[in-house]
């Protein structure tokens, strides 16, 4: 399974514990899917980056950090209290909503770059509401009727392929794991 | 009645509506599972374990788990390669009729052998007299790929392309063998292992077509198929209905390019996603009888199917491409014929390679060396 958008933005942003990153690092290896959201997230970093290289300079940003940090803790309140600037009380406070707004602008950015490379896909309509319908894979083979699921089959072996035959029955073949034999389950509609 | 013996009648009543939910519905209560094997059947029933094989009512409905394993015996004279079972709960319900297949078998005269069933399978809650599910014989396939059983499934075809396949995919590895030695056959099995790894797993799900109407996002998209020199089949034109992640009612015309009348035939459907991943959908096949179709004669297949594609639950995959190959053919003599391997050596492994390349990671390459010895 894929690791979700924002464990892969984390690990882009080397944010992840070590096992954590471990195991993405190993999907990533092999998934050419997740290379590419990588590329992506890296491509907005460097946006990013580019953005913030055209900031006024003169400004503390170390300082604007810890204040940001401790707003989020404390609250806005309490982020006047402990923020020490050394710049001119004017100027920070000029700067403190820019840098509060920029980040979710750039979150915003960036969800919209990604929807434009990926955009969503509208499922087909529920045209299965009132209908039997067969389902099959890696998890099993399964029937839902009136709304309600049943799930048929969820073999225990490993590297189960599913697939469907003709329009009433679903087939699921896997390698026993007791035995050892080639099994091929059908499950039909009628 | 005293306060006392009415506490007393409510924990009896207690007790009992309690037993009563166990014994009815649990596990507690042997279930009535039949097999149903004839007489003069070439496989006999040794024992049967049904110990986890459990009951549960579940709306309207009576969920059966069965797990089970058959202890069987070759009573016949000839090696087995493959058999089929027949799972029955109620033959009118949907869901209350299965198939489980074994294939690839190597059962000698005499040899018992296991056959496990794993299947979960629905009845209406309703009392009856009956078995609850019955498990009866729809074929074996020998060695010489003789059939016996009633053949209600068509297992006769499905297991015989299925041994044919086995015997061509065990040809090429033990063709590897000698070529290329134990060294080029790990190779080729690491490589099916990748690719089994490497495969998307897609869920499926099909309903019969209900709209007859187009929607407006519907599109229409041609089959590109995969050109199979000696096939006696050869697909002409394909289309089907895509919205999204949408495939409906897919048609396909082909053209009997052989000397031969043709009774059945099967094509193979990958679907392409945006990624460009491909994935074995299914198949859009032949009527199961009553088809003869001449030499130079055309034809077309529809399926009345709506199959929806998602790379897990809610995450819909929108179909970008869609490939037809033609996987077997049946003619009116009985003969099959099956694409050569390298037609389709890069597509799904077959379920044979499957087999071999679970028993090479799981024992080895003694193991697998040993068993391509064995056929």
């Amino acid at each position: 399974m894929h690791p979700s958008e924002s464990k892969l933005a984390l690990y882009a942003g080397k944010d992840l514990g070590f096992w954590e990153r471990f195991r993405i690092s190993r999907h990533v290896y092999r998934c050419e899917r997740c290379q590419r959201h990588l590329e992506e997230l890296a491509g907005v970093r460097e946006w990013i980056g580019a953005q913030a290289e055209e900031m006024p300079v003169g400004v503390n940003w170390d300082n604007l950090a810890a204040e940001m940090r401790a707003n989020i803790r404390l609250g806005i309140a309490a982020g006047q209290c402990v923020a020490e600037p050394v710049a001119p009380k004017l100027s920070l406070a000029r700067w403190r909503t820019p840098a509060l707004v920029s980040p979710v602008l750039l979150v915003m950015v960036a969800g919209w770059i990604l929807l434009s490379l990926h955009p969503p896909i509208k499922p087909a309509s529920a045209v299965y509401r009132h209908d039997v319908v067969l389902q099959a894979g890696a998890g099993g083979i399964g029937l839902e009727k009136d709304g309600r699921g049943f799930s048929l089959l969820s073999p225990q072996g490993e590297g189960v392929i599913a697939s469907v035959r003709g329009e009433t029955a679903v087939r699921s073949r896997y390698v026993d794991p007791d035995t050892g034999q080639m099994m091929v389950t059908h499950v039909y509609a009628q | 009645m005293s306060t006392r013996n009415r506490w007393a009648l409510v924990f009896a009543a207690s007790v009992l509506a309690a037993s009563g939910q166990v014994v009815g519905f649990s596990s507690a209560r042997p279930p009535a599972w039949k097999i149903n094997f004839p007489p003069d059947s070439p496989v006999v029933l040794v024992s049967a374990e049904w110990n986890d094989s459990r009951t549960e009512p579940r709306g309207g409905a009576l969920v059966l788990d069965i797990d089970s394993v058959l202890s069987l015996k070759n009573a016949s004279q000839r090696r087995i390669r493959g058999l089929t079972l027949l799972v029955l709960s109620q033959e009118v319900t949907a869901g209350g009729k299965a198939s489980v297949s074994a294939q690839s078998l190597d059962i000698r005269p005499g040899e018992t052998f296991p056959m496990h069933i794993q299947l979960r399978l629905l009845r209406p809650l309703l009392p009856s007299a009956g078995p609850l599910a019955q498990v009866s014989l729809d074929g074996v396939l020998f060695d010489d790929l003789t059939f016996y059983g009633p053949n209600q499934l068509n297992s006769r075809r499905a297991m015989t392309v299925w041994e044919m396949e086995a015997r061509r995919d065990r040809q090429y590895f033990k063709s590897v063998l000698a070529a290329k030695g134990p060294d080029g056959l790990k190779r080729e099995m690491q490589q099916t292992l990748a690719r089994l790894a490497d495969s998307p797993h897609f869920e499926v799900q099909v309903a019969r077509a209900r709209r007859t109407t187009a929607v407006a996002e519907e599109k229409p998209l041609q089959f590109a198929f995969l050109e199979i020199p000696d096939s006696p089949i050869e697909p002409v034109s394909g289309v089907a209905n895509i919205a999204g992640n949408e495939a409906r009612a897919p048609q396909v015309s082909v053209r009997n390019r052989s000397r031969r009348t043709v009774s059945y035939f099967e094509i193979g459907w990958i679907i392409k996603d945006q990624q460009g991943r491909q994935f074995l959908a299914g198949s859009v096949h032949a009527p199961e009888a009553g088809m003869r179709l001449a030499p130079g004669a055309s034809t077309q297949v529809s399926e009345n199917a709506q199959l929806q594609f998602s790379s897990e639950p809610g995450r819909p995959v929108a179909i970008t491409g869609m490939t037809g190959f033609v996987s077997q053919v049946e003619f009116s003599d009985g003969a099959i014929w099956i694409p050569n391997r390298s037609a389709i050596q890069d597509l799904v492994p077959s379920p044979e390679e499957q087999r071999l390349a679970d028993l090479y990671r799981k024992k080895g390459l003694a193991a697998l060396l040993n068993e391509l010895n064995r056929f």
